[in-house]
C-alpha cells in the first residue's frame, strides 16, 4: 500500500478506520497466536541456530515445498513482504544487482537464494510476479531455480522468523522489520547475518553488497563455519505516516470547502444582480450609466 | 506626454502623484506594463547569465551563485512578469473599453492591487540584496530545503504571498466588471474573446491563488516558528508541499496562457479580415481549460511517489486538457482559411505563437504520459517544454498584444520594418536556444545542474549562441517600441481595421473612454 497521499486521502481515511476496526477484531480474537509476534520489530541474531525441519511454504507455482529440503546447498535467505513500497524493493534490487556482478560462483549450483514473505496476504501469484522482476534485474542469465520466492501461512512464517531471530511489527497497513541477508549452511544452520552497512542516497541502487563479501559468506556457509559479528543496529524498513497529517487535512478541507463555497456564492450573487439589472433596464429605469 | 495630444487624452495629467494615485484603469495598466517589462528585462539578463555559465561552468559564477541566479530568474519571470502579465497590463487597459465601460468595477481596489504588486516586488527585490543572499531553491520553493536553507527564502516567499493577494483582487475585480459593467446590448456571446479568457482567468486566480498563499504561509511558519508541516523530521510531509504547490501552480499555467490565447483570438481575425471561426467553441474552451486545469497538478509529481491509480488518472486528465487547447488552435487556423491575411507585425507574432505554442503543447503530451515522464522528468526536456509554453506562448502573445495595441495605448505608430527584423532574429534565436534543450533533455542532461559531462557541450553551446541571438532580437523590438513612444507618428483611431470597441475611440483613449456609453446591437460581426 502506498503512503497516504493527499489525493487518496479520503480513501485512506476510510481504510484507516477499517484497519483499526479490523485490528481490534483480530487482536480480540487471537491474542496468543499469529499476531503476537507482530508487536515489536527487531533482530536478535542467532548464529549457529538451525531452522525447524518441518516448515512448509508455497513456491511461485503454489506447490507446497519443505524449506529444509530446499536448503541443500549454501543459501542466502531474505525475509520481506512483496507489497512493500519502501525498503524491500531497494534491498532486493540491490541484491539482484550484486548477484549479477558475482561471476565467480555458479548460481543454483554453488548457492541458492530464497526470499520468504511474512505477509499472509502475499500469494504465489504475487511471488511469481516479483520473481520475474528481480530475475530480470540481475542483468545476466540466471536460472529461475536459483532464486525462489516463497509464501506461507502465518504460523509457519512466525516459526521461521523466531528461528531466525527476526521480529516484525504491523504498522498501519504495512510492516516494520529489519532488512538482512541470512546465510545458511546445507541442512539449515545459520552461519552469518549480513546487515546493510551503508545506504547511498540518490543512487539508483542505494543498497549493494560486494561480490567479495557475498562469495566469502557463501564459502563459509558451504563449510558450515558460523561467523559471529557483533550485533549492530540493522536497517529497518518502515512506513512513514506523519502524525499530524490528519489535523492538517482537517484544516485544509475546511478552508478549501469554505473558499469554494464563497466563490460559488459570489458567482450566483453576480448572476442575480445581473438579472435584476436586466429587469430594471427592461422596465426603463436604467440611469444611463 | 506631448502637446500634440488632444486635451482629453488620459495622459493629460502629469506628475508622479497623478500616476501612482490614479484610479484610471488605463493609467494603472500602463504602469503595470512598465513594471512588467522592466522585470522581464532583468529576467532576460539573468537568463543570459545562466546560459553564459553553461558554456564555461565556473568561469563567471560559482555553484552557489548559479543556484541563486536560476532561482531569481525563475521567481522574477514567473511571479513578477508572466503570472500577472497579460491581465494586469492589457486586461486593465482594454477590458473596460472592450465591454463599453468607463472603468473597472472597483477602481480603487484596482489601484490597491497595483500597490500590492509594487510592495510584493519590492520585498522580492529586497530578498536579493540583504544578508543571507537570494533564494537558491528554484522558483518552486520545494520543502524541506526551503525551510532549512540560510538564503532569504522567507522574505521572497512573503513577497510572492503579497503578489498572490494582488492577483486574487485583480481576479475579483475583473469577474465583477464583466458581470456588472457590460454596456447595454453587450451580451455574453457578443463579448470579445479576450474578455472571455480574462473572465476564465479571473475565476482561476480567485480559486487557485489562496492555495498558494496558505502553502507559502506554512513555509514561513516553518522557517520562523519551526512548524513542521512539510518537514519529515518534525512529523511533516514534503510531498504534501509538492501537492499544495502544484495545486496552485498548475492552474497558474492557465493564468498565464489563457489571456495569451485571448490576445491571439483578437489578433488573428483582425489580420485575416474574417470573423473568428467557431466563436462559441473558443469561448467555451477557455472555460473548459480553466475548469479541467484544476485536476492535472499531479503530472508534475509522477516521480515523487504516488499510487499508480492516481498517476494514471492524472495522466489521463492531462491529456484531456489538450482537447480544448487543440480546439483553439484548430479554430485560429480555420479562421486563416480563405482569409485575406495581412502580415503586419502583430500577426507575425500571433502566427509564431501558434507554431511555438503547438510545439510546447505537444511536447507537454509526451511528458504527460507516464513512461516518457519517468525518463524525462527533471531534465532539460522539461525546461525546453515550459519555455516553449511560457515564452513561445505567453511571451510571444504579449509581444503580439504589444504590437497590436501599442497605437491605442500610446497614440503612436511604431516602424514596421524594425519590428519584422526584430521578430525574425528573436524567432531564430528562440528556437536555437530552446530546441537544443529538447535534445539535451532527451540525452539525459538534468535541469538545474551547474556542470555536465563533455558530451553535452555541443548543444549547450548552440543554446547559448541562441540566447545571444534572442537577446539581439528583443533589443531591436524594445528599441523600436521605445523610439515610437517618443518619436512615432501619431496613430489613427483604428490603424488595423479592428472591430472591437477599443478601435471606435481615439488613440490614446480619453479619460473615461466613452463620451456616452455605447449601445451594442445586431450580430457580433
Amino acid at each position: 500500500m502506498q503512503p497516504q497521499r493527499p489525493v487518496l486521502q479520503i480513501l485512506a481515511v476510510n481504510l484507516n478506520v477499517l484497519i483499526v476496526i479490523g485490528f481490534l477484531l483480530v487482536t480480540a480474537g487471537e491474542v496468543s497466536a499469529g499476531v503476537s509476534w507482530m508487536k515489536k520489530a527487531g533482530l536478535w541474531e542467532k548464529p549457529g541456530n538451525v531452522i525447524p525441519p518441518d516448515l512448509t511454504f508455497n513456491d511461485e507455482q503454489g506447490k507446497v515445498v519443505n524449506l529444509r529440503d530446499m536448503i541443500d546447498r549454501p543459501t542466502i535467505l531474505t525475509v520481506v513482504y512483496y507489497n512493500c513500497s519502501r525498503m524491500c524493493p531497494q534491498f532486493l534490487a540491490g541484491l539482484a544487482m550484486s548477484l549479477g556482478e558475482m561471476t565467480t560462483l555458479v548460481p543454483g549450483n554453488d548457492y541458492r537464494v530464497l526470499t520468504v514473505s511474512f505477509d499472509e496476504r502475499d500469494t504465489p501469484q504475487i511471488a511469481a510476479n516479483v520473481k520475474r522482476n528481480y530475475i530480470n534485474a540481475i542483468n545476466r542469465p540466471f536460472p529461475g531455480d536459483a532464486w525462489r520466492f516463497l509464501t506461507g501461512t502465518v504460523d509457519n512464517t512466525r516459526r521461521l522468523c523466531e528461528a531466525l531471530g527476526i521480529s516484525v511489527m504491523k504498522s498501519g497497513h504495512s510492516f516494520v522489520h529489519p532488512e538482512v541477508l541470512i546465510f545458511l549452511a546445507p541442512g539449515g544452520k545459520i552461519t552469518r547475518y549480513m546487515e546493510v552497512s551503508k545506504y547511498d542516497y540518490g543512487l539508483s541502487y542505494p543498497i549493494t553488497f560486494t561480490s567479495f563479501e557475498l562469495s566469502r559468506a557463501v564459502a563459509e556457509a558451504r563449510r558450515g563455519d558460523v561467523c559471529r559479528v557483533g550485533a549492530t543496529v540493522p536497517l529497518y524498513c518502515f512506513p512513514h505516516e506523519p502524525s499530524q497529517q490528519g489535523a492538517f487535512f482537517a484544516i485544509l478541507k475546511i478552508t478549501g470547502l469554505a473558499t469554494l463555497l464563497m466563490v460559488v456564492l459570489f458567482f450566483f450573487y453576480l448572476r442575480d444582480e445581473e438579472k435584476l439589472r436586466k429587469r430594471r433596464i427592461e422596465l426603463g429605469r436604467h440611469d444611463g450609466r | 506626454m506631448e502637446d500634440t495630444m488632444a486635451d482629453e487624452s488620459f495622459y493629460r495629467e502629469k506628475g508622479f502623484r497623478s500616476w501612482i494615485m490614479s484610479t484610471d484603469h488605463k493609467r494603472i495598466g500602463i504602469q503595470y506594463l512598465g513594471a512588467l517589462l522592466s522585470f522581464f528585462s532583468i529576467g532576460v539578463l539573468l537568463g543570459l547569465l545562466i546560459r553564459l555559465n553553461l558554456i564555461a561552468p565556473g568561469l563567471i559564477i560559482g555553484q552557489e551563485a548559479y543556484n541563486q541566479v536560476f532561482s531569481t530568474h525563475g521567481i522574477i519571470m514567473i511571479f513578477l512578469f508572466i503570472i500577472p502579465g497579460i491581465p494586469v497590463a492589457f486586461g486593465n487597459f482594454f477590458l473596460p473599453i472592450m465591454i463599453g465601460a468607463r472603468d473597472v468595477a472597483f477602481p480603487r481596489l484596482n489601484r490597491f492591487t497595483w500597490w500590492l504588486y509594487l510592495t510584493g516586488a519590492a520585498i522580492v527585490a529586497l530578498s536579493l540584496f540583504i544578508a543571507g543572499g537570494p533564494p537558491d531553491t528554484g522558483w518552486t520553493f520545494y520543502a524541506p530545503y526551503s525551510i532549512r536553507t540560510s538564503a532569504n527564502v522567507g522574505l521572497a516567499v512573503f513577497g510572492v504571498f503579497i503578489l498572490g493577494f494582488s492577483s486574487i483582487l485583480t481576479g475579483i475585480n475583473f469577474v465583477t466588471t464583466i458581470h456588472r459593467l457590460r454596456a447595454p446590448g453587450m451580451t455574453w456571446f457578443r463579448l470579445p474573446l479576450f474578455v472571455w479568457t480574462l473572465y476564465a482567468t479571473g475565476w482561476v486566480q480567485l480559486l487557485a491563488t489562496p492555495v498558494l498563499a496558505i502553502t507559502l504561509v506554512f513555509i514561513i511558519l516553518g522557517r520562523v516558528f519551526g512548524v513542521g508541516f512539510f518537514d519529515p523530521s518534525r512529523g511533516g510531509d514534503p510531498i504534501l508541499y509538492e501537492h499544495l504547490f502544484w495545486t496552485y501552480s498548475h492552474p497558474a499555467v492557465y493564468i498565464m496562457v489563457l489571456p495569451a490565447m485571448g490576445v491571439i483570438s483578437e489578433v488573428v481575425p483582425v489580420f485575416a479580415r474574417k470573423a473568428i471561426f467557431g466563436y462559441k467553441a473558443v469561448a467555451y474552451s477557455a472555460l473548459a481549460i480553466a475548469g479541467v486545469g484544476y485536476f492535472v497538478w499531479g503530472h508534475h509529481m509522477f516521480t515523487s511517489g504516488m499510487s499508480d491509480t492516481a498517476r494514471v488518472i492524472f495522466s489521463f486528465i492531462s491529456f484531456l486538457v489538450a482537447v480544448p487547447s487543440g480546439i483553439k488552435i484548430f479554430n485560429w487556423v480555420a479562421t486563416l482559411y480563405k482569409g485575406s491575411i495581412d502580415m503586419k507585425p502583430p500577426m507575425i507574432f500571433a502566427l509564431s505563437f501558434i507554431f511555438l505554442f503547438s510545439i510546447g503543447g505537444l511536447t507537454g503530451l509526451i511528458i504527460g504520459s507516464l513512461a516518457p515522464n519517468l525518463q524525462l522528468h527533471g531534465t532539460y526536456f522539461i525546461v525546453a517544454h515550459f519555455h516553449y509554453v511560457m515564452f513561445g506562448g505567453a511571451g510571444f502573445a504579449i509581444l503580439a498584444g504589444l504590437h497590436y495595441w501599442f497605437p491605442k495605448m500610446f497614440g503612436k505608430m511604431y516602424k514596421e520594418r524594425p519590428a519584422r527584423i526584430g521578430w525574425l532574429i528573436l524567432f531564430i534565436g528562440f528556437n536555437l536556444l530552446y530546441f537544443s534543450m529538447f535534445i539535451l533533455g532527451y540525452e539525459g542532461m538534468p535541469r538545474r545542474y551547474f556542470d555536465y559531462p563533455p558530451k553535452y557541450f555541443f548543444w549547450h553551446l548552440v543554446s547559448t549562441i541562441g540566447s545571444w541571438i534572442l537577446a539581439v532580437g528583443l533589443a531591436i523590438i524594445a528599441w523600436n517600441l521605445i523610439r515610437a513612444v517618443f518619436r512615432g507618428e501619431k496613430a489613427p483611431m483604428d490603424p488595423w481595421g479592428g472591430r472591437t470597441l477599443e478601435w471606435q475611440i481615439p488613440s490614446p483613449p480619453p479619460s473615461e473612454n466613452f463620451g456616452e456609453i455605447p449601445v451594442i446591437s445586431g450580430e457580433k460581426d
